[in-house]
């Protein structure tokens, strides 16, 4: 839709660079803020390069806020790409860059959500070190080990992995094992440089993570034990990929492809390797009710319980099934919808 | 160098240069009288600080009993403080009495002593007058929230463009005092206007425990007189900008949920602003605006200054329970004032709390009384303390005087 004249009037009355963002940011407040953030990085960067001793003239300063501006605005780049990161989490600076899907707030919320509930929740994490070893419960004992088994599929930037690291703390003497798991070599890379930009927020706690390059189709879970699979797997089928109701224009132009386009062969198969791992509970992000449905009823078998959780939009964010006869996981029903 | 002077203006009308050579027996007449110096304890003032004195051994007791808490023990470090004073002050008085019948004994031994007795009397008596204010500040019951570090928020008030600008200039004052005193702060948001360099909103976090006591007496509105930016013909102009402090109840470094979770389901409602549609991968928007809306007291909080939606929710949560605390403690304290009978100054937010005067390098603080002719150094955060040093002072007399009044 054409913007109205007198959104552009007000706009060009107030700078030319809050302009130059309206085509691709729509609102002048958000163009504000995207204007606040874009000047922000340029400082600090030329702060930066000051310290180092390179000269930087105000000029200079001037003509990157612009080009920035012109990128974001006229180009349609994602403000991610050109200002290189996004904070995820309470304290995680997630790089990104082209090739690699940008975290969204959607995942952030639900990955929030989810963790600080198995924090609080899951046995591993509530019970003392000697209740644990109290052998009259049901506990399995994947949960009464020492170390609790994240495996996070289609990491991208492994954001999803890092904020696990970092909500969950075990308690002293247990540990928490975070693996990233991505097709993309271009992500896992990056996955990795995160890795180390965030290592600090979750080592003291003795947490560890690990990103490596593996086709989840190909891949083996079996002698893993792991605890709870999480995942963000491309969602976006064909038909909305294509049409802009769905899927914006910066989107389809920067994003890639691999990481959004697929649907429920991805889902089948997140299961398939529950179900070969004797993994007991499963969290992935879905694209709308609609996708919900189709998974809980095509690939959830009878020993699983299964529901949907929205996002605070209102949208079906996510599929939450865990095993029916585990009792360290049926708190899990008040994260579904009611 | 600067040039810096203070002049203090007490409430007392001004004494006049030629009352010394009017009256120059008077003033001997006072001092050896002693009708200068406010030595005895107010019958109720004296009443309290030995109830406290009881209270005290009680504390002391549960305190060896149950265990060390620091707030107990807090408390029990302020009732020592009343109680050694008071034990000097009954073990003055009676002295003081004998040195009073000696003084008026018409003894001829008593009589050569006269002048001794006269001096000795002074001397107590100013020592009495110290323990007095000694005992009085420790009667003062500290703040509930006096230890916390503090949220400021900035708001202009009448004056438009001009006012923004101000409430502006405002917050970079309180954002340079901390930066000498080298505490840690946060600006939380701020809205910034168009087209020049004032803000419709601007909220400080002061993370530095204490804070709050520090800039207790800052809240109300503040004042400024001054040719604006913004005027084309040079006149001078008044606008206004409101500041609120709010108790900053988590620390800061708390998790995140935790302040989340001391809100009932329901009781919050969340606000997010962006455009309908799917959402999830098929978008990738910087929108990250939060509103809060607390349900049972109407008050909403807006946070829009980080890039992730989730720091903006933290913040406006930590904002929502500062005001909601900061409201339930004024509530508790105007029902305490109603109850009671007698008049009770407020040393609450009043109306107009300071005037900034630029042509006259001025700034004034309308509730001691206070000047000083040093604006520049007041803005760049140099010489508040000295400010805020005077408010303090007047806000512990007024709390001295509301103690006898009361009952």
């Amino acid at each position: 839709m054409r913007l109205p004249q007198a959104i552009l009037t007000r706009a060009w009355r107030e700078s030319a660079n809050l302009a130059q963002l309206l085509p691709e940011v729509r609102t002048i407040e958000s163009a504000r803020s995207e204007l606040r953030w874009i000047t922000e990085y340029v400082h600090e960067k030329m702060t930066d390069r000051a310290s180092k001793g390179i000269k930087v003239s105000e000029g200079d300063l001037q003509n990157k806020i612009s080009h920035l501006c012109y990128l974001r605005g006229q180009k349609g780049f994602p403000l991610q790409y050109l200002l290189g990161s996004q904070p995820f989490g309470d304290s995680l600076e997630i790089k990104c860059r082209r090739g690699v899907l940008i975290p969204r707030w959607e995942t952030e919320e639900w990955g929030i959500k989810v963790a600080q509930a198995i924090r609080r929740s899951h046995p591993f994490f509530t019970a003392g070190a000697q209740e644990d070893l109290d052998p009259g419960t049901d506990i399995p004992s994947e949960a009464t080990g020492h170390t609790f088994k994240v495996l996070d599929l289609c990491t991208g930037t492994g954001c999803l992995a890092l904020l696990f690291a970092e909500q969950l703390r075990a308690p002293t003497v247990k540990s928490v094992y975070v693996e990233g798991v991505d097709i993309s070599q271009n992500a896992v890379d990056l996955a990795r440089r995160n890795r180390s930009i965030n290592v600090g927020q979750f080592e003291q706690y003795g947490t560890s993570v690990v990103f490596t390059r593996a086709d989840m189709f190909a891949l083996d879970v079996a002698s893993d034990h792991f605890d709870i699979i999480i995942a963000n797997p491309p969602y976006v089928s064909e038909e909305h990929y294509y049409s802009c109701r769905h899927t914006t224009r910066s989107v389809r132009r920067f994003e890639p492809k691999q990481a959004l386009l697929g649907g429920i062969d991805f889902y089948r198969r997140i299961f398939q390797l529950a179900r070969e791992g004797a993994v007991p509970a499963v969290v992935c992000e879905v694209a709308d009710q609609e996708q919900l449905q189709e998974i809980v009823d095509e690939c959830i078998d009878d020993g699983w319980d299964a529901g949907g959780m929205s996002d605070s939009a209102g949208v079906a964010r996510t599929v939450i099934a865990w095993r029916k006869e585990l009792s360290a996981w049926s708190w899990m029903k008040q994260l579904i919808d009611s | 160098m600067r040039i810096f002077r203070a002049v203090v203006r007490p409430w007392a009308a001004p004494v006049r240069k030629h009352c010394g050579r009017l009256f120059p027996a008077m003033r001997w007449f006072n001092t050896v009288q002693g009708g200068a110096i406010d030595y005895a304890l107010h019958p109720k003032l004296l009443a309290k600080a030995q109830s406290l004195r009881a209270e005290r051994d009680k504390l002391s007791k549960s305190l060896t009993d149950d265990g060390y808490d620091p707030a107990k023990a807090l408390e029990q470090s302020r009732l020592d403080r009343v109680a050694s004073n008071l034990a000097r002050y009954e073990q003055f008085l009676p002295t003081l009495d004998d040195l009073h019948k000696l003084s008026v004994s018409e003894d001829p031994e008593a009589l050569e002593l006269r002048q001794d007795v006269l001096e000795e009397i002074e001397d107590i008596k100013q020592q009495l007058h110290d323990i007095t204010i000694r005992i009085k500040n420790a009667l003062i019951s500290t703040h509930p929230f006096a230890s916390y570090p503090c949220i400021l928020e900035f708001r202009p008030g009448i004056g438009g463009t001009e006012a923004a600008i101000f409430a502006k200039d405002l917050m970079n004052m309180y954002v340079s005092y901390c930066t000498l005193k080298k505490w840690r702060y946060s600006i939380l948001n701020v809205n910034e206007i168009s087209g020049a360099d004032g803000i419709t909103e601007g909220i400080l976090s002061i993370d530095e425990s204490g804070a709050y006591e520090r800039f207790r007496f800052e809240g109300g509105v503040h004042r400024v007189q001054r040719i604006p930016a913004t005027e084309s013909k040079g006149r001078v102009h008044t606008s206004a900008a409101a500041i609120v402090v709010l108790p900053q109840l988590d620390g800061g470094n708390e998790d995140s949920s935790d302040v989340e979770r001391s809100f009932a389901p329901g009781e919050v409602r969340i606000d997010i602003m962006r455009a309908r549609g799917a959402g999830g991968q098929h978008v990738n928007t910087t929108e990250s605006a939060v509103r809060l809306t607390h349900i049972p007291t109407g008050i909403t909080v807006s946070m829009q200054d980080s890039r992730s939606q989730h720091k903006n929710k933290a913040k406006a949560y930590m904002i929502l329970r500062a005001r909601l605390a900061e409201k339930e403690h004024a509530e508790k304290v105007a029902n305490e004032r109603q109850s009671r009978s007698s008049q009770v100054t407020s040393t609450d937010r009043s109306d107009k709390v300071r005037t900034y005067n630029y042509s006259q390098n001025r700034v004034t603080d309308h509730r001691c009384g206070f000047t000083m002719y040093d604006l520049d150094g007041c803005m760049d955060g140099t010489s508040l303390q000295t400010l805020l040093d005077k408010v303090a002072e007047w806000a512990q007399e007024e709390e001295v005087k509301n103690l006898e009044n009361v009952e």
